[in-house]
């Protein structure tokens, strides 16, 4: 069922909870190395939390719980590593962009390794360097490194984001519809650089763009009432589907 | 399956349509073969036209609904196929055409026509068929008529072999050879159809070689 | 006819609005007036640096008070300012929802209202009946509980407004809350906490009554923090109703010190705690 890459993150009878709302049951999923992966379904279904439970930030919420495995290269990501390292390893990009307002945009892409002071000035600037290049934004503004990560265009700034997380040599990118708040050339050029990204790390992106996921995932996972119902290649679910409710979902019958 | 879309349901309507072309176009040959007669070929010409521009329409329909619907799925797998269904009737239509030609070239006056007349009955037979498990999706009616194509294939080497030995004249040996030839082509687009059919239920392609 | 009463009614509620206003800026820009004009005539070199001269006596000067204003107010702050943007800290980024937290915040809310004198008493009671005499230490503690709850509010607040999906970027790229909440968080609050630590500053500069019971007065330069230390709020409660015109004339002075020392800092602060980037910008 997947391609022949071998297995990046193992999730074994992941379960979540919100309290007493049982929000993902028993997911089993082997994520893939070096692919991307779309998460698709309804509003509700279980894919953000799914995803947060990956970079453990789902149970930072009160009140919500999470069990079962998540396997990064056979270490298990509950209880085998530091929860920081967990997110350092499987960074994270979300839906509205957030970059620092209180840096500058240099500051802000090497943000994560700067906070934890390891780094020196040159070797700061140029890992921020090589990361905007990495993105696509070096050429649009490398004159105005200074200015505050927040005065960029929406765009620009989602892909700030992503730098920021990429300084951190992540081996899983999890992304959360990082596309819902841009304009349609913004969302191009990030779909191209997400096409572009799978040669380094393994990305996880959510979206509820049910073209976007055919366009740029290699495998998709269709969600529902927080089970996973259907994972497979992308051609085949959007060709084929096994399920009647990803079928359903994927032409539009509902969700 | 689901719900067919409404604008899935207006291309097949063209596609109907189409049938009855050739339909009207089949039992005009169909008795032009028992009677032996000539002269259809104009009529056959300008219903071939028609079916002709009926199918530009219908893939011009699927393209805009390409566009705008942006269907996966069966949704996706009922254009494509659709799409394919209307060329393979315009070739069916062709084909029609092309024995009232042979009608016109080749005096015929004297020759048996009873083989090919029961073979364009069972081509003919066999359009009809897969284009009714088209309409119902019908998956199982479909393979059926895949493997009753072996039955044309068997009556197309029948009247090979016959007029290979016979010492008929020469305009009879060449009118049922070619005529036989071109209902077996018929009896294949048939087949198409219905292997296009099991495509759009199943969402798989088998290899039919 | 409809029409006419709409628009008359929102020029009517404009009016009464625009002189809401005036009654209210008016007095204040009155009492300033008064101060600079009353005042003005006092502030000379020696006025500003010399001691009080003796009972009766004309000349002399407020120097002692001045020094002693700014040394119990910067105590103060030392005290009041680490302590109330630690506890806004804790309750916006620690502790927004437990009993403990609302606990601490109804606290804080109460305590701000508490009158002055309240401060002073407490101050008096612990410190100065225990060291048997009057002390600076005893004001700067009385005033620094003051900035505690207006400087732990602004925090909390100023806090509370960056949004939350900064925290979750911070969270996401493996950065520890403590860092996260003083780099981060922090950083981005500090012009409105900055406002509320002014602020704090203003009000305990405008505050008598606890030092009536704590520093109390003193005619000397200061010579402790641990003694009694003359300020310019008990001088001008003391030369204000004495009687003497030079005292009263020097009150004035002293009271238009005051406010010029308090706009200083305001500017001075700001001028030095600009951010870096405008919000949003």
């Amino acid at each position: 069922m997947t391609l022949s890459n071998s297995t990046k993150l193992d999730i074994q009878n992941l379960n979540a909870w919100f309290c007493e709302k049982h929000a993902l049951k028993n997911v089993n999923v082997k994520i893939p190395d070096k692919e991307v992966v779309a998460v698709i379904g309804p509003s509700g279904c279980g894919k953000s939390t799914f995803v947060r439970c990956i970079n453990r930030m789902h149970e930072l919420i009160p009140g919500a719980k999470a069990s079962g495995k998540a396997l990064l290269d056979g270490v298990d990501v509950y209880g085998g590593m530091d929860v920081m390292d967990v997110r350092r390893k499987i960074g994270m990009v979300f839906q509205k962009p957030n970059p620092f307002p209180n840096m500058s945009v240099a500051d802000n892409v090497v943000a994560g390794l700067k906070l934890v002071g390891t780094h020196s000035k040159k070797e700061l600037a140029e890992i921020a360097e090589e990361r905007l290049k990495s993105v696509g934004l070096w050429e649009e503004i490398k004159d105005e490194l200074k200015k505050s990560g927040a005065s960029l265009s929406g765009g620009q700034q989602q892909r700030l984001c992503i730098a920021r997380a990429l300084a951190m040599n992540p081996e899983v990118i999890l992304m959360d519809e990082p596309t819902s708040a841009l304009d349609p050339a913004s969302t191009a050029k990030l779909e191209e650089l997400v096409k572009k990204l799978k040669n380094e790390i393994s990305v996880v992106i959510i979206t509820h763009n049910v073209s976007q996921a055919a366009r740029i995932s290699d495998m998709t996972a269709f969600f529902y009432l927080g089970e996973l119902v259907e994972f497979d290649e992308t051609r085949n679910i959007f060709e084929h589907p096994k399920n009647p409710l990803t079928e359903r979902y994927i032409t539009g019958r509902f969700g | 399956m689901l719900k067919e879309p409404e604008y899935l349901t207006k291309i097949n309507a063209e596609i109907m349509e189409m049938q009855e072309i050739v339909e009207s176009i089949g039992e005009q040959v169909q008795d032009a073969l028992k009677n032996r007669s000539s002269g259809l070929k104009p009529v056959a010409t300008e219903l071939c036209r028609e079916a002709q521009i009926r199918e530009e329409l219908i893939v011009e329909m699927c393209v805009g609904s390409l566009i705008r619907h942006q269907p996966f799925a069966s949704d996706l797998r009922a254009l494509t196929v659709a799409m394919k269904v209307s060329y393979d009737l315009s070739r069916v239509c062709r084909y029609l055409r092309n024995i009232t030609e042979v009608l016109e070239e080749v005096n015929v006056k004297n020759c048996e026509v009873k083989e090919v007349c029961e073979l364009l009955k069972n081509a003919r037979e066999m359009v009809r068929q897969s284009l009714k498990a088209y309409f119902e999706k019908d998956q199982k009616a479909a393979t059926n008529l895949i493997k009753s194509d072996e039955s044309i294939d068997e009556g197309y080497r029948m009247i090979l072999r016959k007029y290979a030995v016979q010492k008929a004249s020469g305009n009879c040996i060449l009118f049922n050879g070619i005529t036989a030839r071109i209902v077996e082509r018929m009896a294949d687009h048939a087949c198409y159809i219905s292997q296009e059919t099991i495509y759009l239920v199943t969402g798989r392609r088998t290899d039919y070689r | 006819m409809d029409i006419l009463s709409r628009r008359g009614r929102e020029r009517l509620i404009k009016y009464i609005c625009l002189l809401l206003t005036v009654l209210a800026v008016v007095p204040l820009l009155w009492i300033i007036g008064e101060v600079v004009y009353n005042g003005v005539s006092a502030i000379n070199l020696e006025f500003l640096t010399a001691l009080p001269a003796p009972f009766g006596e004309s000349g002399g000067g407020i120097g002692n008070a001045i020094l002693g204003t700014l040394i119990i107010n910067a105590m103060a702050s030392l005290f009041g300012i680490p302590v109330g943007i630690l506890t806004g800290m804790y309750l916006s980024e620690y502790d927004r929802t437990s009993r403990l937290g609302s606990a601490v915040r109804t606290v804080i809310e109460s305590l701000s209202g508490v009158p002055s004198i309240i401060f002073g008493i407490f101050a008096y009671s612990l410190i100065v009946l225990t060291v048997r005499h009057y002390t600076a230490i005893a004001a700067a503690f009385a005033l620094g509980l003051m900035m505690i709850p207006l400087i732990a509010k602004a925090t909390e607040e100023s806090m509370k407004i960056v949004s939350n999906d900064i925290r979750e970027a911070a969270i996401a790229l493996g950065v520890p809350k403590w860092v996260r909440t003083t780099k981060i968080v922090f950083s981005i609050a500090k012009g409105g906490i900055l406002t509320g630590c002014l602020l704090a500053f203003a009000r305990i500069s405008g505050e008598t009554a606890p030092l009536l019971f704590t520093s109390l007065f003193s005619f000397y330069w200061p010579i402790g923090i641990d003694q009694p230390m003359a300020s310019l709020q008990v001088l001008i409660y003391n030369y204000a109703m004495s009687g003497f015109q030079n005292w009263v004339i020097k009150a004035w002075g002293a009271s238009l010190l005051l406010v010029i020392i308090v706009v200083s800092i305001n500017v001075i602060v700001r001028r030095f705690a600009k951010p870096k980037y405008k919000a949003g910008v």
